[in-house]
């Protein structure tokens, strides 16, 4: 009796797995949208709104190009990474989104399957940097992101703001040391190279994005060499030099997002990353027809990077100001195109040297 | 004999009502949250059914979400058996994710049907070890099992951060995950086109063999008398602690399972952090399944239906997927609070007391 049942309940079992087999045929409608929008899907990261950094960038970017370029999009919040996958593919599968959007570089791979499964759906990926066929891989240019952060900070150092020294010193704090961080730290070493050709770069490596403890008593130790302005690229661990460069009276810039508001008296400025901007141009891409597969990098001539200063009580002096402003045209003009290889630094700085 | 029988039979019947009861009450309860958030609940239920149920995709996607859940539920109703609450579910299936992934990752080439059998091993022995612990624990130190399997969970969950951001990190890579496995390590899929893999299968199987160890061994008679009480157990002379040890190694073996078909089903490599929780999931599952192994396999599908209903859901209305735990915790407040369903239906004439 028992042996029936429990071979009755097998047999149940395997019909519902074949059934998943030979279920419904999809009926997927490749129509476009009846009001000729364009529709827009966009996966966050499992941070999901609310983070007040990466997704909610994004969100405001796609918001952004909903009133101002009259998308429509649905998003969704995946719970878990392995839900990538199925999220991609329920967006794809409906055939009814011009554009596709992961956000986030842990969404690469899956977005990747999606591609070659549904190859008719464009698919973007922002903060991914390889080179694929099957997606556009949305990337920013880390070297113009510090490098005006670094003419302030090689301008600075020679001037009498308040806790600029006499030494000749700046610093980089790296979270890890990663090759695009690195270009990161080129960027600001040429930026102030460009303005200071004497200027001595020193560099720090925290080994944790984030352990602002740990980030401390690095920025602390360079401080003590008689270094007055740090620009962090180390995450979290932004908040402990921060609060080092308080404690010693000398300046730190901030990075990502405008993070001017934690210390306004010492952030002078911070490299920012604008996602939204990542987020809008991609859906701009697509109006325009201009969307490709492949790594786009933007920077400082698309909006998608800047050094900003809003927020701050830093009072620059007019002359770097001046400067700052002045070099920002150069390199939108695509004038001047910062050095990202530390190999060419000295090559590069000796052939660009800016002229006031 | 067989008037006790049908007393049992009977009860179960009710426990089974009961769990229907509890069920529609939830989702009574979710439709009134989604019409307090501004939508129409008939129109969600609605989504989510067509999410679940229409088509191959939903049926392929309701398995995959209904397979962790399975696992899940079982493991805790392994562990409730003799008494014990295993909250611990969620740190075996990092330990056993990690199992499994030690032997995927192996450098030696070895046939699919090998690697995979081994590193399911591996992820059995991992989880079940893990949860052993806390099993002998409480046995010798007669620690509380509640706490020690909590606590345990954010150890496991630090350590397998530690080991995919350090030592077994994929090279040159930004985030914190080891490399792909080899497709031999892959678990072989159902459905083409879907993640769906023998993972659903396996699950279906070890709630079938838990149920046959209850019913039909030495092992499943000693561990319900120690679940009923455990001074009668004395008396008959069953040794407590082993049965206790035996069933929380179980118990955790089946999380490591979990673990193990899940980075070896739908990841295909050991991401951080990659559990949305399904060990607490599990706790939902197993009350809605009334304790019982078999019930399982389909409380465990009823979930996974509602979860992949609500990827839909997320996508067409921005409803978050967090709407299923508002319902997981209805159900969970509504199984545990019999006597308060059985006033809400003025059944009331029985009153079984022993369940909490």
């Amino acid at each position: 009796m028992k042996k029936k049942k429990v071979t009755a309940l097998f047999l149940a079992v395997c019909v519902a797995a074949s059934m998943a087999g030979c279920g419904g045929s999809d009926n997927s409608s490749t129509s476009e949208n009846s009001d000729g929008a364009v529709k827009v899907g966009i996966i966050f990261g499992t941070g999901g709104l609310g983070d007040k950094n990466f997704n909610d960038m994004a969100y405001e970017g796609i918001t952004r190009a909903e009133e101002e370029l009259g998308i429509e999009f649905d998003y969704v919040e995946p719970e878990s990474v392995s839900d990538f996958v199925s999220y991609g593919r329920q967006f794809a599968e409906t055939g009814e989104y011009d554009l596709l959007i992961g956000v986030g570089q842990d969404m690469e791979e899956a977005m990747v399957e999606t591609a070659k499964e549904f190859p008719d759906q464009k698919i973007s990926v922002i903060d991914s940097s390889s080179d694929l066929e099957e997606i556009s891989s949305i990337q920013t240019e880390w070297s113009e992101q510090t490098f005006l952060a670094g003419v302030i900070a090689g301008l600075g150092t020679l001037s009498d703001m308040k806790y600029a020294n006499d030494a000749n010193v700046i610093g980089v704090i790296l979270g890890q040391d990663q090759p695009g961080l690195r270009e990161g730290l080129v960027g600001f070493s040429a930026g102030a190279k460009y303005v200071n050709p004497d200027v001595e770069v020193l560099e720090g490596v925290v080994g944790d994005f984030g352990d602002p403890g740990r980030a401390k008593e690095v920025a602390l130790s360079m401080y003590n060499k008689d270094v007055d302005f740090i620009q962090c690229i180390a995450g979290a661990g932004g908040l402990g030099i921060f609060s080092a460069a308080k404690e010693t009276g000398a300046y730190a810039f901030g990075v990502g997002t405008n993070q001017n508001s934690e210390e306004p008296d010492y952030i002078p400025a911070s490299s920012i990353r604008d996602v939204s901007s990542m987020v809008y141009n991609e859906v701009q891409k697509v109006i325009d027809g201009t969307w490709e597969t492949g790594l786009h990098i933007s920077g400082i001539k698309e909006g998608a990077v800047d050094c900003v200063t809003e927020g701050s009580n830093v009072v620059l002096p007019d002359e770097i100001q001046t400067a700052v402003d002045e070099i920002r045209q150069q390199l939108k003009s695509g004038e001047l195109t910062p050095c990202s290889n530390a190999d060419e630094l000295e090559q590069w700085t000796a052939e660009n040297q800016y002229q006031s | 004999m067989s008037e006790k029988k049908a007393k049992l039979t009977a009860k179960i019947i009710i426990e089974k009502y009961m769990s229907v009861v509890a069920l529609i009450l939830a989702l009574i309860l979710g439709g009134i949250i989604i019409f307090v958030c501004g939508y129409n609940p008939f129109e969600a239920y609605a989504s989510i059914f067509e999410g679940a149920f229409i088509g191959k995709t939903a049926i392929c996607q309701t398995l995959i979400q209904a397979t962790p859940l399975i696992f899940a539920g079982l493991a805790y109703v392994v562990a409730k058996r003799v008494n014990l609450i295993n909250l611990g579910i969620e740190g075996q299936l990092y330990m056993g994710a990690l199992g499994a992934s030690l032997v995927a990752l192996m450098p030696v080439s070895l046939p699919t049907p090998v690697l995979i059998v081994s590193a399911l091993i591996s992820a059995m022995l991992f989880g079940g070890l893990y949860a052993g612990l806390v099993g002998a624990m409480k046995v010798k130190f007669g620690s509380n099992e509640v706490i020690a399997t909590m606590m345990l969970n954010t150890i496991a969950q630090n350590f397998i951060s530690y080991m995919v951001n350090y030592p077994l990190k994929e090279e040159g890579k930004t985030l914190a995950q080891t490399r792909l496995f080899d497709e031999t390590a892959w678990l072989p899929k159902l459905v083409n086109g879907t993640q769906l893999t023998i993972g659903i299968l396996a699950a279906a199987a070890v709630c079938i063999g838990v149920k046959l160890i209850f019913d039909r061994t030495r092992l499943g008679y000693e561990s319900r008398c120690v679940g009923l009480s455990i001074p009668a157990s004395e008396t008959a002379g069953i040794k407590i602690g082993k049965v206790m040890i035996i069933a929380m190694l179980i118990s955790g073996a089946i999380s490591g399972l979990l673990g193990g078909t899940h980075v070896l089903g739908s990841d295909h490599r050991l991401i951080a952090d990659f559990s949305s929780g399904y060990g607490f999931d599990g706790i939902a599952v197993a009350a809605l399944a009334g304790d019982s192994p078999i019930a399982v396999i389909l409380s465990g599908i009823i979930f996974g239906a509602l979860r992949a209903g609500c990827m839909v859901l997320n996508r067409t209305t921005g409803i978050p997927t967090e709407f299923i735990d508002v319902i997981q915790a209805c159900i969970i407040l509504l199984v545990a609070a019999p006597l308060l369903v059985k006033d809400i239906l003025r059944i009331g004439k029985r009153r079984g007391g022993r369940k909490a």
